[in-house]
């Protein structure tokens, strides 16, 4: 009996290592011709708290409708109590350093806030990239799907125009809403 | 030693269960009103079947009438053998970005025969399609047109009842159809807002306003 004791409470420990805070991408092996080595970022995140599932819904109501004339713009669906999914979308969020030149581009994204009792799940699906050079006809901007950033380079060298740039302004970003959701406890 | 495995097997299964929720069909937040047109390329999609059950896998646009949607193929991966699905066997398909109703052909009618169409919004409350008939703007030898290959008139679908929305009687046609909306009809005398060109936003407001 202690032995399965064991067992439980090490998969629960485990569970519970296995959750991220901070949003942060991360180099992996997946390899691009001309684009480099692709860095990921973690798709969801905590914001581990000591309120109710009701309680954690309404602060993530009430700071979208702090950022919001009409949070309804952003809202893509709402469970009362349990989920909110909002889609955003962020003028030059993705940056890049070139030459001494600074460009920038809007990033759209859907971000999901499960809420349950003691913590508040923040995930982000369907992250798209801004592209002027593909403007259609009718002056509307197109949308890339964004999986990933390549900030290095084949061989593994960082690349100075993005690395440090705009893997951090994206983080930064994610980790200010986590922030925000976290200091008005 | 048996009963304690079985309290194992229940606390195991309760670390790892996640609750079963009905799926979302999201749009994909593409707000442009030029007249969006289903590719024949495999792409991973969901199929929405007449009995309420779901397909998930890979999806194309198979046969065409025009530029407009016959039939898909469906097949769960690259190998498997591919089904056709037809307008009559499905309730919708998202694919590629795309929602696609199956509604009657004859819109007056609701039995009979059906056919695809293309949403620009899809909302629990109000959906706006893609009408198959609408002109589309272009410009001409020696013009400038800002609006080129805008649709100039949508569908609406609200409480069973299919209204068309022109651009050029967007405001009293929109007000028409939202009128039981006072949230949604106050926004209305924001002019800069309440625009034809604004009509996927128009449309998410009244949804998730609409209680």
């Amino acid at each position: 009996m202690k032995s399965i004791l064991f067992l439980i409470s090490f998969l629960f420990v485990g569970q519970l290592q296995a959750q991220d805070t901070t949003f942060k991408y991360v180099k992996t092996n997946e390899k691009k011709a001309l684009a480099g080595l692709k860095s990921v970022m973690n798709s969801s995140a905590f914001v581990l708290n000591d309120l109710s599932a009701a309680e954690s819904y309404e602060k993530v109501y009430n700071y979208i409708s702090s950022k919001y004339e009409y949070p309804e713009d952003v809202l893509m669906s709402n469970t009362p109590g349990a989920e909110l999914v909002i889609q955003e979308t962020i003028p030059g969020l993705y940056t890049m350093k070139s030459m001494g030149f600074v460009n920038s581009f809007a990033v759209r994204y859907r971000m999901t806030f499960k809420t349950r009792d003691g913590s508040i799940e923040c995930s982000i699906a369907s992250m798209q990239l801004e592209n002027p050079v593909t403007m259609s006809q009718n002056m509307e901007k197109e949308w890339n799907d964004m999986d990933g950033l390549y900030l290095h380079r084949k061989n593994g060298k960082p690349k100075k125009t993005m690395s440090g740039i705009t893997d951090t302004k994206i983080e930064n970003h994610f980790n200010a809403i986590l922030e925000s959701l976290q200091r008005s406890n | 030693m048996k009963k304690q495995l079985i309290i194992f097997a229940f606390l195991i299964l309760g670390l790892t269960s996640v609750a079963q929720t009905t799926k979302s069909y999201y749009n994909s937040g593409n707000t442009a009103t030029t007249k969006k047109f289903v590719s024949a390329s495999w792409l991973p999609g969901t199929i929405l079947l007449a009995d309420g059950s779901e397909l998930v896998g890979q999806v194309r646009g198979y046969t065409y009438k025009g530029n407009d949607i016959n039939s898909f193929r469906y097949r769960v991966k690259k190998g498997d053998k591919a089904r056709t699905i037809k307008a009559i066997d499905c309730q919708l398909i998202s694919y590629d970005g795309l929602i696609i109703l199956s509604l009657p052909k004859n819109l007056k009618k609701k039995f009979g025969k059906r056919m695809f169409y293309v949403t620009l919004y899809y909302g629990e409350h109000l959906t706006i399609f893609q009408n198959p008939k609408a002109e589309v703007a272009s410009s001409f030898s020696g013009s400038i047109t800002f609006n080129e290959g805008q649709m100039l008139s949508y569908l609406a679908l609200k409480d069973g009842q299919i209204s068309k929305i022109t651009k050029l009687r967007f405001r009293n046609q929109m007000k028409n159809i939202a009128y039981d909306n006072q949230k949604f009809m106050n926004r209305t005398t924001d002019r800069s807002w309440f625009k034809y060109d604004n009509i996927y936003k128009i449309a998410h407001f009244y949804n998730q306003t609409k209680n």
